[in-house]
């Protein structure tokens, strides 16, 4: 501890001439200083109540399925009803924020960056905010971690730190397997004070959500850590937490020390791994409005229907933090902060770092949004040739090489920039900031990982397209070998009849059948061979036969045609006739004495059955004709 | 003398020489052909025959003999055939006209309103993508359709029509900052 | 065993064939374009360069001398190495059908890069024996998969980065050769 002290002391002296002495004070590598600006949204008192004249809800506020809408057009709600309920797998149900009516059940302009419109359900508030009490129906604490878990997924809760991952899936399914709750209050973005509210005003409930999770899944150590820039949370949370085993801990005021990863290696001294998430070294990490939403959903069977937002920026009168209604839209957070001018450019959702420009102003609160931004647009340096200064790789918090990433995501090859560990990279934006060339290199590892992504989609898909071609082939294959299985089947049944009538051949004749038995498979063959060329034969007579009788049915046909109808049909009879009668005669001969032989005539046969046929089509065209 | 000699020991030395290669092409002779895998792998797999093959895999072996050329891939463009000519270590041939362009991947979608349930399009379907009975309205399942049109010409009411395949969220991409750089100079 | 560590040395760093006696200039060039595909061709030289100036000397030495037919060792030797590339291509087909491709006809090539008949030649010149021969031809071989996968490691890099047109693709890999050569040039005087 003395020789922390020593180290701030140190530290504090020799900033102003290298401020990058400040990296000294905590455990991970890289991070950056940005200029806070903290101070301006916490200079108003938080606003709660506000009631817009139109909440617009996503079905998808959150990583994974959509929800589904389970109202209908027109149909009045109460404060805190189910209005959408979780898919199956990684999903979140939606609530009402207030009461009043469905407007509207269409797609809407989301808060993202694409600018992309989705299903969204629109209320139109009445003003009354009738509520249901105890919508989730817990009237007994869950006991067991699973129903824990599920009254956290029909509440809602989804990580709201910033990447809106559904809680409940987070959570191990039993007891014991988690050795520490890391709770997130560091908020180490410029202007965002949302959390930094929420802990000076309800630090007591964030304990409580702690300490629920903390007991159901029996995690002995839980730490909240909280940047040193917020001495009155850290002041509200230690007096909540005076008589509990959770500990408060400051660490050092450090862009980006909220980073999951991060922070656990500031507060643990534990790097996760590449490629691992934390819950698989014994961590689970929750923001501590995830933890309030929770001991909400418990305690009172709320579901989540809103959340603090910040709305700041340079662009603004009164920047303040308000208890919004999800659903609430930005432009009318925006215009109650008083802007210093028209909005005339895009709000930034989330901070100046990792936040992203909105196409539309128009768009609404969701569960992950924490911050809106009105920071009037300033004259953007053009990006100038790459120096090889390093500066980004001292800065990133990852260890990652952005120089290298940069080179292998500008010339598309995505391949060596994986090698690199693209997708560690957190998209913090500690690269970009330091870049003294102005390069936007969270743009180009953004571009990467999304071309990275749909080449992966692609190559699935075409898997998928080549197993169910093949797949297919293999049915036809299959069906063909049955039909011919079939065929068989028949054949033999016919070649039943034929042995039987060889039988009669035989006694009649039995010269002729002590030649044949003199070979043993003789009778066999040649019995199948004469059931072949019989079912040929009555094939080719079938099909003769239409064709005789088709011209005929048709009065209107021409003569001429008719004649030629019924000629083909004659030769095809005539045809029949001589396999009938090659069979009758020659067969058993010819079979005992040259088995090929009949395969030629087989293929004769089928030959002229295919001719028949073909014929027999000719003439029936013609005559439709 | 010393002539013979050395038509003699070059001849044994050719001779030995021979019997070892003549060995080793027996020893490592390569089964099947590894080299129309990795076309295929290359291929779109759209099984659209519209090279003139009956589906990706043939083609695949017929560029693997070098019965082929290397251009015929229409859906899979001139990035493909570049790929592949590299892999045979051939010229790369220019595409065709109408394949320069790789076309932004599109879905078979089936007016059901139409639809009289011939099932002539599910059979024509390679990938089985198709659900649908006799005199039952069909339907193609989007998640499966590799976009081959080969049910379109096979449809007697002309219901099939081809659809781009709206980006959601999830499947956005974020735009190249390099190419934004250059079209904003 | 000092000799034989010098020799190491001397043809890997000093005398390395590619870059001060320019020799395997073809391969050099040609299959550098990609770090896997210059290993393995550094690789297959490696075992066709080995294997066959060990050939050449005892073809030389068993054959050649006692029947004086000394002004036969060019054929000789080509033919001792031709069978051996032919060798190792059947067996990388066989083995590594991705790495036959990748290599091309750069495979077949080996027979005719003149480090392997260099090496056979300047074998018999200096007078080396048997195991000084074979470890010539393996520290020629391991010099010229060092300078191949360096030489394609700078490629790939350059590949990706900002060259002035007039210096994209063979120009800048020929300067970047050039100056290589002129690196190797500083281990003159090792040995």
């Amino acid at each position: 501890m003395k020789t922390r002290g020593f180290l701030t002391q140190l530290v504090k002296t020799l900033s102003p001439l290298y401020p990058m002495a400040k990296r000294l004070l905590y455990r991970f590598h890289g991070g950056v200083f940005p200029k806070y600006n903290k101070e301006l949204s916490l200079r108003q008192p938080l606003r709660e109540g506000y009631i817009p004249k139109q909440l617009i809800l996503p079905l998808q506020q959150h990583m994974g399925l959509p929800a589904l809408p389970c109202v209908e057009l027109g149909e009045s709600v109460k404060k805190f009803q189910l209005i959408a309920q979780a898919a199956k797998g990684l999903s979140a149900p939606v609530h009402a924020p207030t009461s009043g009516k469905i407007i509207a059940i269409e797609p809407r302009v989301l808060p993202h960056a694409s600018g992309l419109a989705q299903p969204c359900i629109v209320i139109e508030p009445d003003g009354l905010d009738s509520a249901i009490t105890n919508v989730l129906a817990v009237n007994t604490p869950p006991q067991t971690p699973e129903a824990f878990k599920q009254l956290i997924l029909n509440a809602g809760i989804v990580g709201m730190g910033g990447a809106g991952f559904p809680t409940f899936a987070k959570l191990p399914n039993q007891p014991g397997l988690v050795e520490h709750l890391v709770i997130n209050g560091a908020e180490c973005e410029p202007f965002i004070t949302c959390d930094d509210m929420l802990m000076q005003t309800h630090p007591d409930e964030i304990i409580r959500g702690a300490q629920l999770v903390a007991q159901m899944f029996g995690i002995p150590h839980v730490v909240c850590a909280i940047e040193n820039n917020k001495p009155k949370a850290i002041e509200a949370m230690r007096q909540a937490c005076a008589d509990s085993q959770i500990t408060i801990t400051e660490v050092a005021t450090v862009y980006p020390m909220g980073g999951q990863k991060q922070l656990i290696q500031e507060v643990l001294g534990i790097e996760v791994p590449s490629g691992k998430h934390t819950i698989d070294i014994g961590i689970v990490m929750m923001n501590i409005a995830t933890l309030r939403a929770i001991a909400h959903a418990v305690d009172k069977g709320q579901p989540l229907v809103s959340r603090f937002v910040t709305v700041s920026g340079l662009g603004l009168e009164q920047p303040y933090n308000i208890n919004a209604l999800l659903g609430t839209p930005f432009d009318e957070l925006i215009a109650l902060a008083k802007p210093k001018q028209p909005i005339d450019y895009p709000l930034i959702m989330g901070g100046p770092m990792m936040g992203v420009k909105l196409a539309d102003n128009h768009v609404p609160v969701v569960k992950t949004s924490n911050c809106i931004l009105a920071n009037p647009p300033e004259p953007v340096q053009a990006p100038m040739a790459c120096i090889r200064c390093g500066e980004c790789a001292d800065a990133c918090p990852i260890n990652l090489q952005p120089q290298q990433l940069y080179w292998h995501a500008q010339a598309h090859e995505y391949e060596q920039a994986e090698k690199l560990n693209l997708f560690d990279c957190i998209e913090c934006g500690c690269c970009s900031f330091v870049c003294p060339s102005h390069i936007p290199l969270v743009q180009y590892y953004r571009h990467a990982k999304s071309e990275v992504r749909e080449i992966r989609a692609q190559a699935q898909l075409t898997e998928q397209a080549k197993q169910r071609h093949e797949a297919r082939q293999a049915r036809i294959e299959r069906d063909k070998q049955e039909r011919d299985a079939k065929l068989a089947a028949k054949k033999a049944a016919v070649k039943q009849q034929a042995a039987q009538d060889t039988q009669d051949k035989k006694t009649a004749q039995p010269a002729h059948q002590t030649a044949e038995s003199n070979r043993e498979d003789a009778p066999k063959l040649s019995a199948r061979e004469r059931a072949i060329q019989m079912a040929k034969a009555r094939q080719q007579a079938a099909k003769a036969s239409p064709e005789q009788t088709q011209p005929a049915e048709k009065p209107a046909a021409a003569s001429d045609d008719k004649r030629k109808a019924a000629m083909e049909a004659a030769k095809a009879r005539a045809a029949a006739k001589k396999a009938q009668a090659e069979l009758s005669t020659d067969q058993p001969k010819q079979e005992s004495e040259k088995p090929e032989l009949s395969v030629e005539d087989k293929r004769k046969a089928a030959m002229e059955a295919a001719k028949a046929r073909a014929a027999a089509k000719k003439a029936q065209q013609e005559t439709a004709k | 003398m010393s002539a013979l000699a050395g038509i003699l020991i070059f001849l044994g030395l050719s001779l030995a020489f021979g019997l070892l290669l003549g060995y080793a092409a027996v020893r490592f002779k390569v089964e099947g052909d590894p080299v129309a895998e990795l076309i295929d792998k290359k291929l779109p797999q759209t099984q659209c025959g519209q090279c003139g093959y009956p589906g990706c895999k043939p083609y695949a072996e017929a560029l693997a003999k070098g019965e082929a050329e290397v251009n015929l891939c229409i859906p899979g463009g001139e990035p493909t055939m570049l790929e592949i000519a590299e892999l045979l270590q051939v010229e790369p041939k220019p595409m065709q006209a109408e394949a320069t362009e790789p076309k932004p991947p599109m879905v078979a979608l089936i007016n059901e309103d139409l639809c009289i349930g011939c099932v002539l399009c599910i059979k024509a379907c390679p990938v089985d993508a198709i659900v649908g009975a006799t005199k039952m309205m069909h339907t193609v399942i989007k998640k499966e359709c590799t976009g081959c049109e080969l049910c379109i010409p096979v449809c007697p009411v002309d219901c099939i029509d081809m659809v781009f395949e709206q980006p959601t969220p999830q499947t956005w991409k974020w735009p190249d900052p390099k190419s934004a750089a250059e079209s904003a100079q | 065993m000092t000799e034989y560590v010098i020799i190491l040395i001397s043809t890997v760093l000093v005398n390395n064939f590619v870059l001060v006696k320019f020799l395997g200039l073809c391969p050099f060039m040609g299959v550098s374009k990609k770090t896997d595909a210059a290993l393995g061709m550094g690789l297959a030289t490696t075992f066709v360069l080995t294997l066959s100036s060990v050939m050449s000397y005892l073809l030389y030495t068993y054959l050649l001398i006692p029947f004086e037919l000394e002004y036969l060792k060019t054929i000789g030797f080509i033919l001792s190495i031709a069978a051996v590339v032919g060798f190792t291509e059947m067996a990388i087909h066989k083995s590594s059908p991705a790495l036959y491709q990748v290599l091309g006809i750069y495979l077949p090539l080996i027979t005719t890069n003149c480090a392997v008949l260099g090496v056979a030649l300047l074998n018999i010149g200096e007078g080396h024996n048997f195991i000084e021969s074979a470890f010539y031809g393996f520290g020629a071989a391991v010099g010229f998969t060092l300078v191949m996968v360096l030489f394609a490691s700078m490629r790939e890099r350059i590949e990706a980065g900002d060259v002035p047109r007039p210096f994209k693709g063979a120009p800048i890999a020929l300067i970047t050769a050039g100056l290589m050569s002129l690196a190797f040039m500083g281990f003159g005087g090792l040995v």
